[in-house]
């Protein structure tokens, strides 16, 4: 090999160096944003199970009707698509927006209406390029989440569902499962079925000012808990999925400099080789 | 008075675990009282003042709507999407959402919009108000 390609093969281990080092910190930011969205995802816990303790012992003690517990008559559904902000997360966007596309297609294809609330910019993007209803564009908002704004959304929604805009509300978000996996997941939220009827009833609960008005009065706190918590999940994977992506991409590197560096060193030899022999030989040709 | 036990929990935190002597909050239809041994209990609360006594003086926060339930067993949970203590409040944070509602509700926009910017201001106000009992 010639001196020349020695250069370039130095050169290719010296970029690919930089990269490693880019995608080093990279993990290494998004393992530590990883824990802490990871401990708020489990700080919700104890206020969502409350919220939804409450309003399973309401439709236990009492027999009422709800507009958030009818069924829908229109199929009309408002569909709330959770993904990342950022891109290098491997297959984390993709994943959730693919389940989101698969879904709507459903929907539309049993001759229902779609909209989309789209929550994170890759979401935003993703849905702008179709032809989908996007009614609501929240890039963003994960990263420093904010109670205040996820109350907003849940208001906004709720008002929606009153007016008629819809008479269903799914979300389409990725839960963390543990560091090593994130799963893309689809529920229902609106309107509420399967509220349990396990435990003993209370009759004597006195619900202020009645059943109906109590339970009605605590769905904005219900879907305010459900977003939020969707939201704070679906950050932790995208830090999980990023960290997997960057130790990949590290380990790759680390190998690729490896195999550039075996290459460089037999060069090396050669050349050295080459000159020796090329020295003994003009000393023998004396 | 006797004491009792209480929680109180937003989805970012549990914001106060511990025993009280008396709860005043404000629910839809009016201020309630809630000493220990109430019969089990579920209002919404309306964005107010809030005021937990620890240890015989009464401590203010400002909630949001919120939920309050006295369960069977007499332990009292309050649930609510915002909440913070009255020495805590941002009060700059809260102007800025009082002007930010105001200039909303003028802009003459639908229902919807008022409506949504009419429950922004009342939640503004009631900080203002209740950062003033410090």
């Amino acid at each position: 090999m010639a001196a020349s390609n020695m250069k370039d093969v130095k050169r290719r281990i010296k970029s690919v160096e930089s990269t490693m080092q880019i995608t080093k910190a990279m993990q290494l930011v998004a393992s530590s944003k990883m824990r802490r969205a990871k401990e708020r995802a489990e700080a919700v816990h104890p206020f969502f199970e409350s919220v939804f303790q409450v309003m399973c012992d309401v439709s236990r003690d009492h027999d009422f009707t709800s507009v958030y517990t009818k069924k829908k008559f229109k199929n009309s559904t408002l569909m709330i698509v959770i993904a990342g902000d950022r891109g290098l997360a491997g297959g984390f966007n993709h994943n959730v927006l693919k389940m989101a596309e698969a879904r709507a297609e459903e929907i539309i294809g049993t001759g229902g209406e779609i909209r989309v609330m789209a929550i994170g910019k890759k979401a935003v993007e993703y849905f702008e390029k179709r032809s989908y209803d996007l009614t609501d564009r929240f890039p963003n908002i994960a990263e420093g989440i904010d109670l205040t704004d996820v109350m907003e959304i849940a208001e906004n929604i709720i008002e929606r569902f009153r007016l008629g805009d819809f008479d269903a509300v799914e979300l389409v978000y990725t839960t963390f499962v543990s560091a090593m996996t994130q799963e893309p997941n689809q529920l229902r939220i609106l309107p509420l079925e399967n509220l349990d009827y396990i435990g003993d009833k209370h009759p004597s609960t006195i619900y202020d000012p009645s059943p109906e008005e109590v339970f009605d009065g605590m769905i904005p706190q219900y879907l305010c808990g459900m977003l939020y918590s969707a939201i704070v999940d679906s950050y932790a994977s995208e830090q999980a999925a990023r960290r997997t992506a960057m130790e990949s991409a590290s380990d790759n590197a680390s190998e690729m400099i490896d195999n550039l560096s075996l290459l460089y060193n037999r060069a090396r030899q050669a050349q050295i080789t080459q000159e020796i022999t090329e020295i003994s030989s003009a000393s023998i040709n004396k | 008075m006797t004491p009792y036990n209480i929680k109180v929990l937003t989805p970012e935190k549990i914001f106060y675990e511990g025993s009280t002597e008396q709860i005043i909050a404000k629910t839809a239809s009016g201020n309630v009282g809630i000493l220990a041994g109430h019969s089990p209990y579920v209002a919404n609360l309306v964005a107010s003042e809030l005021r937990i006594k620890i240890d015989g003086s009464f401590r203010s926060a400002a909630v949001s709507d919120g939920i309050i339930k006295v369960s069977v067993d007499g332990t009292v949970t309050i649930l609510s999407s915002a909440i913070e203590w009255s020495d805590e409040i941002d009060v700059a944070r809260a102007e800025k959402a009082k002007a930010y509602a105001e200039s909303k509700m003028k802009e003459h926009a639908s229902q919807k919009e008022f409506d949504l910017a009419e429950q922004k201001l009342k939640r503004a106000l009631n900080r203002l108000v209740v950062a003033q009992k410090r």
